[in-house]
């Protein structure tokens, strides 16, 4: 056997060479081994330790855990570990000769195998793995506190957008107000110059204002702020109503509005006053792309358990290489003529929020040169929507 | 009501508000304007300057527009005097709700100063 070939020296230096401190006690827990590991963490040889207690090699370490484990182990026989960071003893143990990179020690007690006369300490220097699980535990506290941090700059974020576009707005609205009075020359007549100075001031502190609302709107829907008023809408009314709000906003384009309604009215499941906001978005994009004299046409049709709401131009359709940012927001695609200035590009950001809120769909084929059709798929009201809905609006009359 | 619109009572909170709809009324539309800055003020003055139409802000501190009509419509002389609502809410049920409480129209906030006179005499003028 392999076995005779070794000596008792050979089995020493191996042992002696481990890299873990080796100690063996007696049943008086007396020292009878102390290896090369832990003479060197140590700094005290084998000589000096061997027949002396622990706590005599030791006296400042508060050795009570490892006392009464040593105990257990040799009267019953029981292992146990101790770590430093649980048991609060400390052994002078160091990783250099100059003592200044201390070891944090894991002792792992038990009684020597084939003789319970005999209690055995392992010790094994765990500073690598301890440091790096204190490591991670503060990557781990700093990566929380950041997630909380960004959770309320978001809030603040949400407050914040509410409360200033609400405070810009109430006095832009008396800006507007006055320059709309001035410029109906109702504060006496104004020159030519004067005229097309305050048109201009008009015109942005209107753009503005529409910035400010739509700036709103987007944040209130993001962050959950309004709730949707679910209920079922009649597609007649919502088209007629859409297009008879734009139509002034046609006639100062040169651009008409043709109404495709469907034989018989259908109904979809959605709020109506952000299907009108939608709606309101997709037709004047769609006057703005027109050319003066041109049509846009609404229609509206059943799409398996959707309603397909189309609106038409044959404006100078949509660039490529602007399709994938189309929903962004701040993103605007001049019109040929520039003859429309007042856009806020957050216009299709909104409609594509609202449908996403209906659990629809918005999207838009377009050729260039011959025009574009948006479209909205809403949900289509199921009989007990329109009944509920019925209902609702006979309470609300009762109630008011 | 056969006679024309020409006292306005205005209830508006916000002063800057108030100022332009009161130029837009008088110089745009030749109205006699009294203007309130709350309820409790209309109701002080309504009855010495006996207006042929109120027109309301529907969001105002303390008592709001639909609680100043309520008490007006408790004075015998006012009971059916015309009334508009002015409002930056416009839902539609909302805007039902509005006139559902007595007011013959609601108008949206904000308004168009130079368009204001024209739309409540054509207000006016259907409700005859």
């Amino acid at each position: 056997m392999a076995n005779n070939n070794f000596n008792t020296e050979i089995y020493e230096s191996v042992i002696a060479q481990i890299a873990h401190g080796i100690v063996l006690l007696d049943s008086n827990k007396q020292i009878q081994y102390w290896n090369r590991w832990i003479e060197q963490k140590s700094g005290i040889t084998k000589k000096e330790a061997t027949g002396k207690l622990l706590m005599e090699v030791y006296p400042n370490a508060n050795l009570q855990r490892i006392d009464q484990a040593i105990t257990d182990a040799l009267e019953k026989g029981h292992s146990s570990t101790l770590s430093q960071s649980f048991s609060n003893f400390k052994l002078d143990l160091y990783s250099n000769a100059k003592k200044s990179l201390p070891i944090i020690p894991q002792i792992y007690v038990s009684p020597l195998k084939d003789n319970d006369k005999l209690c055995l300490l392992q010790i094994t220097d765990v500073t690598a793995a301890v440091t790096k699980e204190r490591m991670l535990k503060s990557i781990a506290n700093e990566a929380q506190q950041g997630r909380q941090a960004a959770e309320n700059l978001s809030q603040l974020k949400s407050s914040f957008v509410a409360t200033v576009s609400h405070e810009l707005r109430t006095p832009l609205t008396s800006i507007i107000g006055s320059l709309g009075l001035i410029k109906g020359n109702v504060a006496g007549k104004l020159n030519s110059t004067q005229t097309k100075l305050i048109d201009l001031t008009h015109k942005n502190s209107e753009l503005l204002l529409n910035l400010i609302s739509d700036i709103l709107d987007l944040e209130k829907i993001e962050s959950g702020a309004i709730e949707f008023d679910f209920r079922s809408i009649s597609i007649t009314n919502l088209l007629k109503q859409a297009t008879s709000g734009i139509e002034g906003y046609g006639e100062q384009l040169n651009v008409n509005f043709k109404l495709q309604l469907p034989d018989e009215d259908l109904y979809v499941y959605g709020d109506y006053g952000k299907l009108m906001q939608v709606l309101n978005n997709l037709l004047s994009n769609a006057a703005k792309f027109s050319l003066p004299g041109q049509s846009v046409t609404i229609s509206a049709q059943t799409r398996n358990h959707y309603v397909r709401i189309g609106v038409e131009d044959h404006g100078q359709g949509i660039p490529e290489s602007f399709k994938a940012t189309i929903y962004d927001k701040f993103t605007q695609l001049d019109s040929r003529d520039n003859r429309n200035t007042n856009g806020t590009g957050l216009g299709l950001a909104i409609a594509k929020l609202i449908t996403d809120k209906h659990n629809g769909k918005i999207d838009f084929h377009s050729v260039v040169g011959k025009g574009t059709t948006f479209y909205i798929d809403i949900p289509a009201a199921s009989e007990l929507d329109v009944d509920n809905s019925n209902q609702q609006l006979n309470n609300h009359q009762f109630a008011g | 009501m056969s006679k024309p619109l020409n006292k306005i009572l205005y209830v508006e909170d916000e002063p800057d508000i108030q100022a332009i709809a009161q130029i837009a009324l008088e110089a745009v539309g030749g109205f006699t304007i009294k203007t309130c800055g709350s309820g409790d003020e209309a109701l002080q003055v309504i009855s010495d300057f006996a207006p042929d139409l109120v027109l309301l802000d529907v969001m105002m501190p303390g008592m709001d527009g639909s609680s100043t009509l309520k008490e007006i419509r408790k004075i015998p002389e006012f009971m059916t005097t015309p009334a508009i609502f002015m409002t930056a809410k416009v839902q539609p049920d909302e805007i039902e709700t509005l006139r559902s409480q007595g007011a013959i129209e609601v108008l949206s906030k904000p308004f168009d100063p130079m368009s204001l006179a024209e739309t409540i005499k054509a207000i006016w003028e259907a409700n005859m």
